[in-house]
């Protein structure tokens, strides 16, 4: 293998991702070099009396909520992708927004619906009916508030798949006899998995590493376990050893459904575009269709974002909306920086990936994943060890250019190096499957018509993979709009992003002046669906 | 025209050569076709001479340029090499003319915008500039992606199973036609066939791979014969 | 169109590297600089009344306490911060422990806080006092029946307590308090009976708790004082008519007392700004801080000099726990361990 390497010369493109995967792994071997300490005694506590209830809980939620996400993600995916609806266009944006409500704030929207006094009982106290007791705070609550907040995590990266699918393959399956349902179990679904897995990972990461929604919900998970080892007892090392054992897990699970992929691999379907065009559905389609989105848009966009207006309306003015300019120019600027490098890298690790496959860069892919893969404080201890120990070894350079001493972590370069390798699995997961279906064709074909990489890339790659870049720059935007646990403890002094404010009151049950800003994290997301979707018109496929 | 001098090659994950110590000679303005089973390495020749991959050993001339041997390995966009592939490539966010001015480098508007004419014509879709790939047949969109490969005037142009995608009641007047536009043009050109019938109707010399190894056949109707 | 939107991004694109590269100027001027896990907006107003007397600016970073201890040390000698704020004085002790923090040596600030809310070798003092306290339900609860902590573990409250998840740092201290006391015995003997009395697992934060009281899914809830003062205190009317069905009993008060936490400050081992940061701690223990702790946030005030709130007043006078404040950082992974053994969740 080397051989051949060295054969062919380090290309430039190798040598830039290869770079860039140190960079995502750096803070990680921080992590994992704990393992190696010795086993610590709060280990052997936590092992003895918490921890299968504790793993039992997290499988639980996982198993549930991915469930739910997948069906409901795959089934507005492809019904917004290959039929025509009134509104098609206007309920494919409406569907991607609970994204921007992040799941901790909804299980306070939810619980303060169903709590004693809350809104559900006000409403039935208006109309004089007895309350109701529904315990949203239970595991089924959280399956619940987790299901309808993660499901447009499927959604997007589903979508963007089914749109590429060649028509052809569908219709050959009619042909040979199968009807519509079973067409799509049997052919489209296992065309899919690469994709529809792809967006329940994210959803499953993103429950395992959840700490805000079950810790109000009173359930104790894996990431519990990490907090209370750390917290609770003191012991960084043990949790560590936790956080470093679920990272292994993910890692396994992660190389496995790559193994099992690896052999039905989609071969490169000869996609002759069809253009778009979308069939009309039958009548029970239809009814099922609306009936769905119109309750799912209810309970995830509808509700909440009246349940926050209301809050908000009652939150008392006096220093809420303190600093505001700069709390926004905040969150902007670090997402936008963010979302370009996540772009930026995803593109660069899935060209190689695509152009010269090899064991390595297949590894490469997978490792992007890493940072998504533990709770998001322990990644944050890893990458601050790791530029203080960069800061330390550049102290004579810094004393020469007249810097401070933790030039580097003290900057807000710390907080977007964190957020960019942090949120890379997501960008790169739509930019990946964005590739593999594009495949190679149209890049040779370009290479033979005279052009170089860099031509071939801006005219031709680009473009085609214009949606699934867009769907990654929203994941990604979104996402950091709405990270807590990196910006809290990397950022520099006086930095205040929307969420920090929203965590700020949370945190102190001031949940009326948290709704102000949680309202305008929606808001911004919004702005920014609606800019990208104005970009992606530009665009004709 | 063109020369292949003991080519070899094998892919990355595979055990055994896909092409072994082939010697191939072109003059100008010869049509070969390479026929022979599935995976035999038909295909795989065509990437080697395109540039798109690259041999384990051997030695490939185009003219007097050498395109490839130790040490040295003129990339694809430097070869100037046509091809045709299977399923078209063409540029679905591309118009017809953006597809064919694509690989027009090095020209001003006015002479790209001739030029894209010209091709046009000469495939008999002159009015389909502003339509998309999508909007075509499959014959027409086979035409527009040989109209992009023969638009700057490549030297050899190569066609991977150009035939494949078409129904058989059209099979012949569109293998008529772009032969047509080929001995037209005069162009040298190497097409990988699975069907014997392209190769004895339209082909100078027919060479068959079987498990990578090639070997001349003696079955074209206006047989030249060996060289 | 296509071209106008790939100018408008990468305008767009420049124009916010520029901007955040140019915040960067770096001024001379006295600072200090903070590490804080209290987020109130009524600290913010302290800091900046502080900047606006003495010329001196206050840097803030916000995060959780654990995480910022953490940060801390990662930083060692090279850290910035100069003090040190948390909402627990298990965090200061743990900073202690870690060699994080120095003494103040500051007699204004010796002087502002009695002996017993600061550390014996002052390396950190109280801002601010909170008690952790039974409440009730006023139409269902006759409070005579009420006594102890101790006393919610008999029988005759089986169902009827209500208390919010052991993960919280409040419940911790709570028991951490119980072991210093009683030992750790009595401790887990107090958890494990209070698990059996509980009306529900927990759930919720401390204002859930005393909504449930009042619904009836409960009778008592251990809650926070200054949570009853924000239920009062709501711009929400429901939550203002919860919170006056709600009675407050200062547990103890006939024995051992009842339990305190405080949120305190320390000064950072390698912060820089000493002088600045003393100067800090005695602007906020002093009696015009002290006053805005008290009446913003229904907190306890420290210096003795400024009364309490008039709500804090209406609930009584308190008898606190007679026990060194720092043993509840001592005994924090031992309470933790035992909530885990008992199945408090």
């Amino acid at each position: 293998m080397f051989a051949r390497f060295k054969e062919r010369g380090l290309s430039p493109l190798f040598v830039i991702v290869t770079l860039i995967i140190v960079a995502i792994v750096l803070p990680s071997v921080f992590i994992f070099i704990r393992l190696f300490h010795p086993v610590t005694e709060s280990w052997l506590h936590i092992k003895e009396y918490v921890l299968a209830d504790y793993i039992h809980n997290s499988l639980v939620l996982v198993a549930g909520v991915s469930v739910i996400t997948g069906i409901l993600g795959t089934f507005f995916a492809w019904s917004l992708s290959k039929y025509q609806w009134r509104f098609g266009l206007l309920l494919e944006s409406l569907l991607f927004l609970p994204m921007a409500i992040p799941p901790y704030i909804a299980g306070y929207v939810y619980g303060g619906i169903f709590t004693p006094f809350g809104t559900l009982d006000r409403i039935l106290n208006q109309v004089g009916k007895e309350p109701i007791r529904v315990d949203i705070l239970s595991k089924g609550g959280a399956i619940f508030v987790f299901s309808l907040f993660l499901t447009p995590d499927v959604f997007l990266v589903t979508k963007v798949f089914f749109e590429k699918l060649p028509k052809n393959i569908e219709e050959s399956s009619r042909l040979l006899g199968r009807n519509q349902s079973a067409t799509f179990f049997r052919v489209i679904l296992p065309m899919s998995r690469g994709a529809l897995v792809g967006g329940i990972v994210l959803v499953m990461l993103e429950v395992l590493n959840d700490y805000g929604l079950v810790r109000y919900f009173g359930i104790p998970t894996f990431s519990t376990a990490i907090y209370q080892t750390w917290f609770g007892m003191s012991d960084v090392d043990g949790a560590v050893r936790l956080a470093a054992s679920l990272m292994s897990i993910v890692i396994i699970i992660l190389l496995m459904e790559q193994f099992f992929r690896g052999r039905g691999r989609l071969s490169q379907a000869r996609a002759i575009s069809d253009g778009g065009i979308k069939k009309r559905a039958s009548k029970v389609y239809k009814v099922v269709f609306y009936v769905l989105t119109f309750v799912y848009l209810s309970l995830a966009l509808i509700l909440p974002i009246t349940q926050l207006v209301w809050w908000s309306s009652i939150a008392k003015q006096t220093n809420v909306m303190r600093r505001f300019g700069s709390i926004l120019f905040n969150t902007i600027s670090v997402g936008v920086i963010v979302t370009i490098l996540v772009v930026v890298c995803g593109i660069l690790i899935g060209n190689l990936n695509r152009l010269n496959p090899s064991i390595l860069s297949k590894i490469y892919a997978r490792i992007v994943i890493l940072g998504y893969s533990v709770p998001a404080s322990i990644i944050a201890i890893g990458v601050l060890v790791t530029f203080i120990s960069v800061d330390r070894s550049l102290s004579g350079l810094y004393g020469i250019l007249d810097l401070k001493n933790l030039f580097l972590t003290s900057s807000k370069f710390i907080l977007i190096f964190a957020l960019t390798i942090r949120f890379m699995a997501i960008g790169f997961n739509s930019i990946e499957s964005g590739f593999s279906k594009m495949g190679k064709k149209h890049y040779e074909a370009s290479k033979l018509l005279g052009r170089d990489e860099w031509y071939t890339f801006r005219y031709v790659d680009f473009p085609i993979l214009k949606p699934a870049i867009i769907s990654a720059a929203i994941f990604a935007f979104v996402d950091v709009l709405k990270e807590l646990p990196l910006t809290l403890i990397l950022r520099p002094f006086n930095f205040d992003t929307l969420a920090t404010r929203v965590f700020t009151y949370a945190g102190d049950e001031m949940i009326h002046e948290a709704s102000v800003y949680s309202l305008i994290i929606i808001g911004v997301s919004i702005v920014a669906l609606i800019l990208l979707s104005f970009i992606r018109k530009g665009t004709r496929i | 025209m063109i020369k292949l001098i003991n080519i070899s090659f094998q892919y990355d994950n595979a055990s055994t050569e896909t092409l072994k110590n082939i010697n191939l000679e072109l003059e100008t303005g010869e049509v070969l076709a390479v026929v022979g089973p599935s995976g035999g390495g038909k295909s795989t020749l065509l990437r080697v001479i395109a540039g798109l991959e690259k041999p384990k050993v051997g030695e490939i001339f185009l003219g007097e340029k050498c395109l490839c041997k130790k040490g040295t390995f003129v990339n694809p966009e430097k070869r100037g090499i046509g091809m045709l592939f299977q399923d078209y490539a063409l540029f679905p966010h591309m118009t017809v003319a953006k597809n064919i001015e694509y690989g027009l480098i090095g020209m001003n508007t006015t002479e790209r915008k001739k030029r894209v004419k010209e091709v046009l014509g000469l495939v008999n879709l002159v009015e389909y500039e502003k339509r998309y790939p999508h909007e075509l047949s499959g014959g027409q969109q086979q035409r527009i992606a040989l109209a992009r490969a023969i638009a700057a005037t490549p030297k050899i142009l190569l066609l991977d199973e150009p035939f494949s995608n078409l129904d058989t009641h059209l099979l012949q007047s569109v293998r008529e036609e772009l032969f047509g536009i080929i001995r037209e043009i005069g162009i040298t050109t190497i097409m990988v066939t699975h069907n014997p019938e392209d190769a004895t109707t339209q082909a100078d010399r027919v060479i068959e791979i079987v498990e990578g190894i090639a070997s001349e056949k003696n079955w074209t109707k206006n047989n030249k014969g060996f060289i | 169109m296509e071209e106008t939107n790939e100018k408008i991004v990468s305008m767009i694109i420049v124009a916010v590297l520029l901007v955040s590269v140019a915040g960067c100027g770096v001024e001379e001027e006295k600072v200090v600089n903070i590490y804080t896990d209290r987020h109130y907006d009524t600290d913010q107003d302290l800091y900046d009344k502080f900047t606006e007397q003495t010329g001196i600016v206050v840097n803030v970073v916000k995060a959780d306490s654990d995480e910022l201890l953490e940060r801390l040390k990662a930083e060692g000698e090279n850290t910035e911060a100069d003090l040190l704020v948390t909402s627990d004085v298990g965090r200061l002790f743990r900073a202690g422990e870690m060699d994080l923090i120095k003494a103040f040596n500051s007699d204004v600030v010796e002087s502002n806080v009695p002996e017993h809310l600061r550390a014996t070798d002052d390396l950190w003092t109280a801002l601010t006092v909170r008690a952790r306290v039974i409440t009730y339900a006023l139409d269902r609860v006759d409070p005579s029946t009420l006594s102890t902590y101790e006393a919610l573990t008999e029988p005759e409250w089986e169902g009827k307590v209500l208390a919010r998840s052991s993960s919280h740092i409040y419940n911790q201290s709570l028991l951490a308090s119980f072991i210093a006391l009683n030992g750790e015995e009595a401790a887990k003997e107090w958890a494990q009976g209070l698990v059996a009395n509980m009306a529900r697992t927990p759930e919720g934060n401390d204002r859930d708790q005393m909504k449930a009281v009042v619904a009836g899914e409960g009778d008592v809830a251990i809650v926070n004082t200054y949570y009853l003062g924000k239920l009062l205190n709501s711009s929400d009317e429901v939550e203002v008519e919860v919170g006056k069905q709600i009675g407050v009993f200062f547990p103890n008060q006939e024995t051992n007392g009842t339990h305190i936490n405080i949120s305190g400050a320390a000064l950072t081992k390698y912060g820089t700004n000493d002088e600045a940061a003393i100067e800090l701690l005695e602007f906020l223990t002093g009696s015009e801080a002290q006053n805005d702790y008290a009446s913003a946030n229904y907190e306890y005030p420290v210096n003795e000099a400024v009364a309490p709130s008039d709500l804090l007043k209406s609930f009584g006078e308190l008898k606190i726990q007679n026990i060194a404040l720092s043993l509840l950082g001592e005994y924090n992974d031992k309470a933790v361990k035992i909530f885990n053994e008992v199945g408090w969740q």
